[in-house]
């Protein structure tokens, strides 16, 4: 008996090797072993003209002098800064609008129309808002002639490039994370409602004093994964402007991309690229501390 | 007299929201209809409706071969992934082995990881397996993925003991009580997965142009975004390309709505 149950053991362990080996192999080929790979290849001087030499951790040195660097961490600081404060704030918005609609037809037909965006790639959307922020005669430039304002440069002013390549983001992302807003905001009992009703709260006061603290951890949930995806921001800069104009579009990813995929310095993007996720991490648990102490 | 006022407030904002969500694509689509010269013409209705540009774009541009490859891209990706994903969550919802959580804290330990990060070294592994402008090589790097194990996990442990127990008893091996008790009884989370996973790498853009190299490679996504780099933009065949672009999510997002949203919920992780 107690063989046999020795020998099922064995068995289950072994299916269940067999059953995630898989999984695991593609994660080390493909995880795993180019993070390890991405961190060493950061000490190389390596281009496509000289042999890979070490250099330690020169290449960190020169990144910290390196004005393009900075200027493309100061980019996506304010891209992260103007999507993330968005997408929170216009999907929480929606939410609220979508849930106070009466009658189920009417509140699918709005659900669905704000979450269309959604369906559409970057790619796609970039394309599209190029062609409304268009210079010349845009849809918006013709709107605002239209109404007697003075037409504007968008993709092609310093100023306001990064909001236009903000603004694509956005509207491809809040629909998203309404869904996920909204599904919060039904759980939160009607009960509660009725009584602060009773007591005279009105509809704002409900809303600051119900809805958002009970909803909190899916708004801690929204924040950081906006702002993960704000850090990782590229199809919308690569097809709208190209970093441009001057450099004031051009995020770090970008950069990256264009250090390693179109000048071939490989060792000195994956520095850049080390360092950007450790920014990252760091910033993420900066603001989880501060959501959660607040 | 105040509630007429809210009322209103409250119309104006759902205005608001759905012209800022849905005027744009309603533009898309009309101005791929209009011809040249009328593009920027900001009629809604065109003014002469014509699929010249349509026509154009399959004459000029090999659309066919992007679509094709952006749906075997997509296809294969999601396949691969329900199959292994759903197959690793068994094992971790259902069997003991040495091991098992740390090896699960480990592969959720990659959802932290910025996926530009490691373009660099994951192209040099996509060159070393001799992968690179071939559709595997973008297919097989994107399969991997610890999202789709945590929730298939968690559909799995959330079904009752019993079920598992009674089949074993009965003499089912454990990898057939997983695919012929717990695959079919799945149903709703393999389509939802499937879904998700079939639409993000149907719009996805970076790794697909690191691995193409020449235009028989190319991504719909890809040959949209090298028509918007060219020198001379033909705005009417770049919106009628995005349109086809985007006909096979909209069609996928209108049949299998109720998983499509499913699936978002499922990510925001309820507490």
């Amino acid at each position: 008996m107690g063989k046999k149950k020795q020998g099922g053991k064995r068995r289950e362990t072994m299916t269940a090797v067999f059953m995630i080996a898989p999984e695991i192999l593609l994660m080390l080929v493909f995880i795993f072993i180019p993070i390890v790979h991405a961190c060493y290849i950061s000490l190389f001087d390596w281009n496509a003209l000289r042999a890979k030499s070490f250099v330690g951790i020169s290449n960190y040195m020169k990144m910290l002098k390196d004005s393009t660097f900075k200027n493309s961490i100061l980019i996506t600081g304010k891209y992260a800064v103007i999507y993330v404060s968005a997408i929170y704030v216009l999907s929480l918005a929606a939410a609220v609008f979508v849930n106070s609609i009466k009658g189920k037809k009417r509140q699918q037909v709005c659900r669905v129309g704000i979450y269309l965006p959604n369906t559409v790639s970057t790619i796609v959307a970039a394309t599209l808002w190029a062609f409304l922020f268009n210079s010349r005669n845009g849809y918006i430039n013709k709107l605002l002639t239209e109404a007697g304002l003075k037409r504007q440069l968008f993709l092609g002013s310093q100023s306001q490039a990064l909001v236009c390549v903000a603004i694509v983001g956005i509207w491809v992302v809040f629909g998203y994370d309404m869904i996920i807003f909204l599904s919060a905001l039904k759980d939160v009992p009607g009960d509660y409602y009725e009584a602060a009703k009773i007591d005279g709260a009105n509809a704002v006061q409900r809303f600051f004093r119900i809805t958002l603290p009970l909803i909190k951890g899916t708004s801690i949930f929204i924040l950081i994964t906006t702002l993960v995806a704000s850090f990782q921001v590229f199809d919308q800069v690569r097809v709208m402007t190209a970093g441009g104009p001057g450099k004031a579009t051009e995020v770090t990813v970008y950069y990256i991309f264009q250090l390693a995929f179109e000048q071939y310095r490989f060792g000195y993007a994956s520095t850049i690229a080390v360092s950007l996720s450790l920014i990252l991490m760091l910033v993420t648990i900066v603001q989880l501390k501060l959501l959660k102490f607040k | 007299m105040k509630k007429y006022g809210v009322l209103f407030l409250k119309v104006l904002t759902g205005c608001a929201f759905l012209v800022f969500a849905d005027f744009p694509i309603i533009l898309l689509i009309s101005s791929s209809l209009k011809i040249d010269t009328e593009v920027f013409d900001y009629r809604i209705i065109p003014r002469h409706i014509t699929f010249d540009a349509y026509k154009q774009v399959f004459k000029t541009l090999d659309i066919f071969t992007g679509v094709r490859n952006s749906f075997l891209v997509a296809a294969a990706v999601a396949l691969l992934a329900l199959f292994i994903h759903a197959m690793a969550a068994f094992a971790f919802a259902r069997l003991n082995f040495p091991g098992k959580k740390k090896i699960f804290l480990w592969i959720l330990s990659t959802m932290m990881i910025p996926f530009p990060v490691i373009i660099i070294p994951l192209f040099f592994m996509i060159k070393s397996l001799k992968l690179v402008n071939s559709l595997w090589g973008m297919i097989l790097p994107m399969v991997p993925h610890a999202y789709g194990v945590f929730l298939f996990r968690q559909y799995f442990m959330e079904m009752p003991d019993a079920l598992y127990e009674s089949a074993r008893i009965d003499g089912c091996s454990i990898f057939r009580t997983f695919t012929q008790i717990y695959v079919p009884l799945s149903k709703p989370m393999f389509i939802t997965l499937g879904v998700s996973f079939f639409v993000t790498n149907w719009n996805s853009y970076l790794w697909p142009t690191i691995v193409a190299q020449d235009q028989s490679k190319y991504t719909v996504q890809i040959l949209i975004a090298t028509l918007m780099g060219s020198l001379r933009i033909t705005w009417n065949h770049i919106l009628a390309a995005s349109v086809i672009a985007v006909i096979p999510t909209v069609i996928i997002f209108a049949i299998l709505q109720r998983y499509y949203l499913e699936g978002i919920k499922m990510t925001g992780i309820k507490e």
